[in-house]
Parts: structure tokens; sequence; C-alpha cells
């Protein structure tokens, strides 16, 4: 086997090594993220549910 | 020459976010957009006022300037549904209930893209939610709005 063929060949396996990483990294941290936000969303509305405010109080300058 | 590289980019930093700041206060200024937390997207908003005409809400609708940044609008009068999709966004308008001379309407985004962590048009979603705002404003001047934290789903791409 050519140099050039282990050199390409090596690129080739750090690709895909990188691509599941990648894809396995990024499964764990949207499920983490998406649990967080599910907790800190039901905690914020749950904390200020029935608040309102008049629309009109966002553009007086 | 490393010190001056270094002093190039920062100073490249500087002028783009100064040109950035500029830009966003024009579109205060005109009116377009008021300032909001840079995670304003993550809320519905809900609002609450005296029941407008469904024609005059739809008509209304179709007028928003943003549609001359590309956004596009498909709504409904009998339904008072309205969607927008902004490319990398999109939104939807929606009322809740009708009764007793009051309305609910129910306005969120339902997707949007991020670079870097930031919506990659923040501008414009601003821009559309500043235009239904000032709808409801312009049918009833003390409408009343709350908020509501969105269970959104994050979904990382892989490139």
């Amino acid at each position: 086997m050519s140099d050039t063929m282990i050199l390409i060949l090596f690129f080739v396996g750090i690709f895909i090594l990188m691509t599941i990483v990648g894809f396995v990294g990024n499964k764990i941290v949207d499920k983490a993220e998406n649990a967080r936000r599910k907790r800190d969303v039901q905690k914020y509305n749950e904390a200020h549910k029935g608040e309102t405010q008049n629309l009109a109080d966002r553009y007086k300058k | 020459m490393v010190l001056l590289a270094v002093g190039i980019g920062v100073a490249l930093i500087v002028i783009a976010v100064a040109i950035g700041l500029a830009g966003n206060k024009k579109l205060v200024e005109s009116g377009q957009i008021i300032n909001r937390g840079t995670r304003f997207m993550e809320s519905a908003e809900i609002f609450t006022l005296n029941t407008p005409d469904p024609a005059a809400v739809s008509s209304s609708v179709k007028s928003f300037a943003v549609y001359e940044k590309g956004v596009s609008m498909k709504g409904s009068t009998a339904d008072q549904i309205y969607t927008f999709n902004g490319g990398s966004w999109a939104a939807k308008l929606k009322m809740m209930s009708s009764a007793d001379g009051k309305s609910v309407y129910r306005f969120e985004f339902t997707s949007w893209k991020t670079s870097n962590g930031m919506p990659q048009d923040a501008i414009n979603m601003n821009r559309l939610i500043t235009s239904v705002e000032k709808m409801f404003l312009a049918f009833d001047p003390n409408t009343q709005v709350s908020t509501e934290a969105l269970d959104f789903k994050t979904k990382h791409s892989l490139f």
C-alpha cells in the first residue's frame, strides 16, 4: 500500500470517527438541553401564571 | 507582527459591532422594532383585547412591512390563523377564543435556526412581532399581554 493511500485512509477514518462522535455527542447534548429547558419552562410558567402587562407600556418612551 | 494582526482583528470586530448597533438603533428610531431581550423568540405572547373585526385583522396582517424582507404569510380570515415563514424561522398567530366582547390571540415562533447560539434572523423576527403588537394596539390601546415560556426542542446539526 502506498503512502498516499495510507494518508487518504487515515483522513477518511478521522472523518468517519468525527462524524460518529459528533452525531452521538449532539444527541446527548440535545437530550440534556431539552430536559433542562422543560424543567425551567414549567418552573417559569408556574411562577408567572396569570401575570399580564399593558402592551402599550412597551412602547412608552 | 502578531500584535498588528491581533490589533487589526480587534479593530474589525469593533467596527462590525458599531455598524450593527447603529443599524439596530436606526430600526428602533423608525419604529420597526423595539429593544427586546436576545431570547424574545423563546416565549409565546398572549394578547387579550376588545374583539376586533376578523376581516380588519386579516387586512392588517396582510399589510405588514416585514414582507418586503422576504417573509411570507398564509392566513385565513375565517379561522383567524396566520402562519409566517422567514426562511430560517416560522411563526404563528392564532385566535384562541372570543367571548363577551374580548378576544385572545396567541403569537409564537414555531421554529428558528441559530448560528453560534444566536438566531440567524433576529431582526426580521423582531420586525414581525413588533408589527403584531402594534396591530393589536391599534385595535385596542388597552390590549393586555402575557408571556409563556415555550418548551421547544433543540436539534444541533451535524456539520
